[in-house]
């Protein structure tokens, strides 16, 4: 067991256990100078939006992936942010897990992301809670860029 | 004249002003601005920005430590192009213009920037310009099948009592000055580290900025041909030619 004493604050930007280069990134940027702070691009701002689901417990599946999908779907960025409390809200503090969906066969190279949420309740009250999601919060979003953002659900 | 290729790798282009205004943006400025612009970019939509502080200090009193979590969001605005490959963010005293894959070429792109630019500047009429920057960043896969990294990028590095061919996760960044110290060029190079074994996938991210707000604002277009200049002299010397294969197949 390893016990950390801290005798000032510290800000955890980027919590232990991150392999992704980004972290270091993040590290680089906050180390260098204020003269240096980069240009904020699409791809900090999808970082910035997968670390925030990371933070809430979200595991992120083939984040390159992902990553370059959330590049060419820009607009579903902000509704990402929303997503945790949303299902917190109705699953209880349930496991996460965003990914994407390709069929390379189907048109136009279909692609689709997902939250998969892992839950131990029944299969028809799930089912309910995840109707009662759809209905109450993502079907009523009148944007196109929300329809590639799907739910589904795995049973512990 | 730019150099130009058949499938060129850069994921995103962007150019960011960020200005020093007198107060607050209105409505009626950003609907100004919006009005210049919309032509260009005719899909409006909100962005969103969060993150999550988290702050371990120690209670004196106790001797434990306590953990405190903030969650900070705040909405934007951004107008995109009907095909949405180009976008604008609209930020208070920050806009950037943004082009994704597949990038067409600086001569579509920079007009573009000196629209966004110039409406601004009428829009809301800054102070100053506190910094511009021109960021490229690249995506460049190559087979992982004897891969060795001094073929494919002219950057040296290494650690001598380690073997290059058994190298497998790369991060290099560096920041240099230019144009006398006006300027600056922060360098990333970045394996990434993905689930295809097949191949090697490299990042390569070039900020130019200006460093010191000294820039009057007729003086910008001229800045950002420079800037654009300056890159694509440091991207050529840094990729090889086997590299540049890649991107005219």
């Amino acid at each position: 067991m390893t016990t950390a004493t801290m005798d000032k604050s510290i800000d955890f930007l980027t919590p232990n256990g991150f392999s992704r280069p980004a972290s270091f990134d993040v590290i680089w940027d906050n180390i260098l100078s204020k003269n240096y702070t980069q240009s904020r691009s699409f791809s900090s701002d999808i970082t910035n939006a997968l670390n925030f689901l990371r933070k809430k417990g979200v595991e992120i599946e083939d984040d390159i992936s992902v990553e370059d999908f959330l590049t060419n779907n820009y607009g579903m960025l902000a509704y990402l942010y929303d997503v945790p409390k949303k299902v917190f809200d109705y699953f209880g503090d349930v496991p996460l897990k965003f990914s994407l969906f390709s069929d390379p066969d189907g048109q136009d190279n279909f692609q689709q992301v997902f939250f998969e949420i892992q839950t131990n309740l029944s299969p028809e009250k799930a089912n309910e809670k995840l109707s009662q999601l759809n209905r109450n919060w993502l079907l009523k979003i009148e944007d196109k860029d929300i329809y590639s953002l799907n739910f589904s659900l795995n049973f512990a | 004249m730019p150099k130009t290729y058949r499938n060129p790798p850069i994921i995103e282009a962007v150019c960011e002003f960020r200005f020093e205004l007198s107060g607050k943006p209105s409505e009626k400025q950003i609907a100004t601005f919006y009005e210049k612009i919309k032509s260009s970019f005719p899909v409006s939509k909100k962005g969103k920005v969060g993150s999550i502080e988290l702050k371990v200090e120690s209670d004196k009193s106790s001797g434990k430590n306590q953990m405190t979590h903030k969650e900070n969001f705040y909405d934007f605005d951004q107008y995109f192009s009907q095909d949405e490959k180009y976008s604008v963010q609209l930020d208070g005293g920050r806009v950037s213009i943004h082009r994704i894959k597949p990038y067409i070429s600086w001569t579509d792109f920079s007009p573009l920037i000196k629209l966004v630019y110039n409406s601004y500047i009428k829009s809301f009429t800054p102070i100053k310009v506190i910094r511009i920057g021109l960021r490229y960043v690249n995506g460049i896969n190559f087979p992982a099948e004897q891969f060795i990294f001094s073929d494919y990028f002219n950057v040296k590095f290494s650690f001598p009592s380690l073997v290059e061919k058994n190298q497998k996760s790369i991060f290099i960044g560096s920041v240099f000055e230019q144009e006398k110290g006006r300027d600056a060029i922060k360098v990333q190079l970045v394996e990434k580290q993905g689930t295809q074994v097949s191949e090697r996938a490299f990042v390569l991210d070039f900020d130019y900025f200006l460093t010191t707000p000294f820039i009057t604002s007729d003086k910008v277009e001229k800045w950002i041909e420079e800037a654009h200049n300056n890159l694509e002299e440091v991207f050529e010397s840094v990729v090889s030619d086997k590299t540049r294969i890649l991107f005219d197949k």
